[in-house]
């Protein structure tokens, strides 16, 4: 349950080292770098404003990978051969090579979607059964093929004293496909005319001279050719990205490590001859981070307090177990804990596997989500399905305690008598356990609310925040008051003794009630503040904090009582699965275990995906609500992240 | 109307609204480098796919881009008429009757401007099929007696009438657009009294008022900034519809003596309180568009009556309609793409 210490590490060195620092810093993957502070030095140090020389050469690299289809991904340059400048030279070479062949079949694309558009008017034309030839040599009229919107064929009545026919082939809702005919002396002013109408002509080319039909033809032959030219430079493409790929990875990753590397210099402060780095390390790395600069001899690196710098706040690496550490992503959503506050995830992942295995208790089908979140665990590092195996693990433990197997519920009854049990330890259908676990899982909410109210007590109490650690509804206040009224309530129904004495009142009750309405004023007295102001007058401070003080105590009913959807889920976990069995048993032997497989599959799916929602409720709102800020930055250490490595 | 059809309006308007062009899609329309790649974007990306599924996206006109995204909407609108029974339809109607008095107005303007020739061309088709007036045979005027015989028996020849000059004087264009408008609007309301009631009928009153008031906001703010025109003459401008402002309120900023006074009366009314700070009169049609947009938004959210969904999905489909026709004139005129996003209203 802890934050990872860390260590302020001063880095300072000549100028001509900065760039294997940074490059230790990045392999080292241990230093997360902070801005360095150029004030009080004299105007000796200033921030690194550096252009990044790597930019335009990692840009060409990726260029070229782009227009070979190669994704970007690491490959080991220890063996490449070149230099910074030869690799800008073959890039350039590569790059005008592969654009030359890219360019040839850029055209023949062009080629090809214009024949294949004029063949799709052409086919339009189809129904026409004369030689292009025909019109085109006409001496007194001239023939325009084409389309014409719908909306604009409307309106051609309009135009029925100007000198033109339209004839049309062929329409669908849009166009009309067709030709019209014009005098020659009037052609000019009928082609204005069918402009503004917005006829689309179709140019139909030289080589065709006979009927649409056969020019359709001689188009389709085209397009195979320039299909043919198009496999073509593919294949040369290809063979080109076979040849070079690992030369233009080799230099992508060079030229990206360097580039990222550079880029960290805006973290530095130089002056003319030195360098100045400061950062965070953990502090159990921080010898083996040094040991990487003792071979530096113009470097020196100095470990200092976390606190050395009151500028920087230390950034939160979380420290949790292997078995809560999955959790850590349910703490990432909320926000990382403050770095002098308390890592909760084992905490929260604790009650999250607890309340997930007592809602959907079940050994079968809790081994089944052990295995898969494990095995995808594996296969895709997803830390949800981290989360699915271990809380399948406390399924199969409650699932055992409950007695039920893939919803067989007296499965397991001859191991409990072979144990010297009369009978499973929890039979949920019993109408008495009913009323004891929904008494239990209030149990556990009250332990869960009062542990995260102790929590909060501990770290607002560490931060001197005495309003919240002491007078809070979270503080000492509220659990004093939680504590005494369920204790009292308890033992009053339980054993019929009744506490509620007037000392019992007014120390247990009316104080913690006054102390929480009036925690603002009494915080600041505590913290020695001499003169306290009233916001909004003191009607307005008592109006508020009445209204406050009123949710407050609603809230502890509610947020205790928010528990009981545990014992419901118990409840209905068993429930449906008490559906799928009688189902199974209404279709007979043949069709019994597709429904079980099926419902079970069914009721995993659902019930699964609700407790798992329902819980993550439960520990964000009852818990998480109580003491956590989630103010914390988080630990980024300096890296090259490469896509293929994310 | 039935409650089956009334639904069923509702359903349709808003799941139609579901699909509008989104802020992000706008963005990237805007950074298209030629109306081509708007026209390609629209057909690929947008509700307007149908519309323009036989386009050759590589070729095609600007013009002929607009009339099928004009056409698109009118055809959102025959859908919704669909469901329409008998009672209430004329109000539906009046969605019609606007675009054709829309087209009898510019036929007054480009005889005005001796280019009736014209006309025929930017003639949405789809109003050749629908609506009561003849409009091929309005495209066929040359003058404003022959256009008054058009309309004759139509209410609109009442009109132009009182245009007629003797003395071969033009049209007097503005006082003429606002007579038609003031009996559109006169006569809207006749129909929402007639056929609907109670808060349905105040609810659409209220939509109709709202865009109302914001033309006489238009109104008032171009005719001083732009014109420095008197009191007097703005006042025949406007139309007797209030729903925010008071006469008084309209009273003040007409009379105001200068910008700033009149910025001072516009911040203390209703828009200009719950509107963005600062002077925005340079351009207050962004501004009352703006308050249009999203006045009438809430109401398509929150309406319980087909009507008002209707007639606010539809208007709002006409202001996403200005956005990209501002996007593609943007583009074609090769406005910088900062400038066409401060035109996008949403």
């Amino acid at each position: 349950m802890s934050i990872e210490k860390m260590s302020l590490i001063n880095i300072v060195g000549s100028i001509s080292s900065l760039d294997p620092v940074l490059l230790l810093c990045c392999e080292s993957n241990l230093f997360h770098p902070e801005l360095a502070a150029t004030e009080g030095t004299g105007n000796v140090f200033h921030a690194s404003k550096e252009e990044n020389p790597y930019t335009g050469p990692l840009q060409s690299a990726l260029d070229l990978m782009n227009l070979l289809g190669i994704p970007p991904q690491y490959q080991e340059y220890d063996g490449l051969t070149l230099s910074d400048e030869e690799c800008g030279q073959y890039l350039k070479e590569h790059t005008d090579k592969i654009e030359a062949l890219s360019k040839e079949r850029k055209t023949a694309v062009e080629n090809l979607s214009l024949h294949r558009q004029v063949l799709t008017q052409l086919e339009h034309l189809e129904g026409l059964d004369l030689k292009f030839d025909e019109f085109r040599h006409s001496q007194h009229f001239t023939a325009r093929f084409g389309r014409l919107p719908a909306d604009s064929y409307l309106k051609l009545s309009y135009f029925s004293k100007k000198n033109f026919f339209f004839f049309d082939f062929d329409h669908d809702d849009d166009y009309y496909w067709g030709m019209y005919f014009a005098p020659n002396a009037q052609l000019e002013e009928i082609d204005a005319l069918f402009d503004s109408l917005y006829f689309e002509r179709i140019e139909i080319p030289d080589y065709a001279h006979d009927t649409p039909r056969l020019a359709a033809q001689d188009i389709r032959e085209k397009i195979a050719g320039e299909e043919t030219v198009i496999a073509d430079m593919d294949n040369q493409i290809e063979e080109e990205q076979q040849k070079q790929r690992q030369t233009i990875l080799q230099i992508y990753s060079r030229m990206k490590v360097k580039h990222d590397t550079f880029d960290y210099r805006r973290y530095a402060a130089v002056s003319d001859s030195q360098f100045y780095l400061e950062g965070f390390v953990p502090k159990r790395k921080v010898s083996k981070f040094l040991k990487l600069f003792e071979d530096l001899e113009t470097v020196v690196c100095e470990e200092e307090p976390e606190d050395a710098d009151a500028r920087l706040t230390p950034p939160v690496k979380l420290k949790t177990n292997w078995f809560f550490k999955p959790f850590e992503m349910f703490v990432d959503m909320y926000g990382l804990p403050g770095y002098y506050d308390m890592n909760p995830t084992s905490f929260i992942g604790f009650i999250y596997v607890l309340l997930f295995g007592i809602m959907f208790g079940d050994l079968g089908q809790g081994a089944i989500l052990a295995l898969g979140g494990l095995l995808i665990w594996k296969k895709k590092k997803m830390q949800l399905a981290a989360i699915v195996s271990r809380c399948g693990i406390s399924s199969m433990i409650f699932g055992t305690i409950y007695g039920s197997v893939f919803g067989f519920e007296n499965l397991l009854d001859p191991m409990f008598q072979w144990f010297g049990f009369a009978e499973k330890p929890i039979d949920v259908f019993k109408p008495q356990t009913t009323n004891m676990l929904l008494i239990c899982v209030v149990g556990i909410g009250v332990v869960v609310v009062v542990s995260s109210i102790l929590v909060n007590i501990y770290l607002k109490w560490k931060r001197k925040d005495y309003e919240q650690a002491v007078f809070g509804n979270n503080g000492i206040a509220g659990l004093i008051f939680y504590v005494g009224v369920i204790l009292a309530a308890v033992l009053l129904l339980l054993s019929g003794i009744n506490l509620l004495n007037p000392v019992f009142i007014l120390v247990v009750i009316v104080l913690p009630v006054l102390m929480m309405m009036f925690r603002e004023p009494l915080g600041k007295l505590v913290s020695g503040k001499k003169k306290i102001k009233l916001e909004g007058g003191v009607a307005g401070f008592i109006m508020q904090n009445f209204f406050e003080l009123f949710e407050f105590l609603l809230s502890y009913v509610t947020n205790t009582l928010s528990f009981l959807r545990v014992g419901g889920f118990v409840l209905s976990h068993a429930g449906m699965m008490a559906v799928v069995m009688t189902l199974s048993e209404i279709v007979g032997t043949a069709g019994s275990p597709i429904v079980v497989v099926f419902g079970n599959i069914f009721v995993m799916g659902l019930e699964g995906l609700l407790v798992g929602i329902q819980v993550l409720r439960l520990v964000f709102y009852e818990t998480f609500s109580r003491f956590y800020e989630g103010d914390g930055k988080p630990f980024e250490p300096a890296g090259v992240h490469f896509e293929d490595q994310k | 109307m039935s409650g089956g059809a009334r639904n069923a309006i509702m359903a349709k308007a808003r799941a139609m609204y579901g699909k509008r062009i989104t802020p992000e899609q706008y963005q990237e329309m805007c950074a298209c480098k030629s109306v081509n790649e708007v026209a390609a974007y629209l057909k690929n990306r947008t509700h307007f796919a149908p519309a323009l599924a036989g386009i050759a996206e590589g070729n095609i006109h600007r013009g002929q881009l607009e009339n099928l995204l004009r056409r698109s909407v009118f055809e959102d609108y025959s859908k919704l008429c669909r469901y329409l029974s008998d009672k209430g339809d004329k109000f539906f109607e009046q969605m019609i009757v606007e675009e054709q008095m829309e087209e009898i107005l510019r036929m007054v303007l480009l005889l005005k401007a001796n280019e009736a020739d014209s006309y025929i061309l930017d003639l949405p088709a789809y109003l050749l099929k629908s609506g009561e007036i003849d409009l091929m045979a309005v495209a066929k005027v040359r003058t404003l007696d022959q256009l008054i015989g058009v309309l004759n028996g139509t209410g609109y020849d009442k009109i132009l009438k009182k245009f007629r000059s003797e003395d071969g004087q033009p049209v007097r264009y503005m006082e003429c657009e606002h007579m038609f408008w003031a009996d559109f609007f006169k006569r809207t309301f006749q129909i929402i009294q007639k056929n609907f009631a109670g808060a349905e009928r105040q609810e659409l009153m209220d939509v109709f008022k709202l865009r109302i008031e914001l033309l006489n906001i238009n109104q008032i703010i171009r005719s001083k900034i732009y014109f420095d025109m008197p009191g007097e003459r703005i006042v025949n401008m406007l139309f007797s519809y209030y729903y925010r402002l008071t006469p008084k309120n309209l009273e003040e900023m007409i009379y105001a003596k200068n910008r700033e006074q009149l910025h001072s009366v516009f911040s203390k009314t209703f828009y200009g309180k719950n509107g963005p700070e600062g002077d925005h009169f340079d351009y207050i049609e962004d501004l009352t568009n703006r308050i249009f947009y999203h006045s009438f938004r809430k109401h398509l959210h929150i309406s319980s009556y087909a009507s008002v969904t209707f007639f606010t999905y539809l208007s709002i489909s006409k202001l996403e309609l200005n956005n990209v026709i501002n996007i593609i004139e943007g583009i074609r005129y090769q406005i910088s793409e900062e400038e066409i996003k401060k035109m996008i209203i949403v």
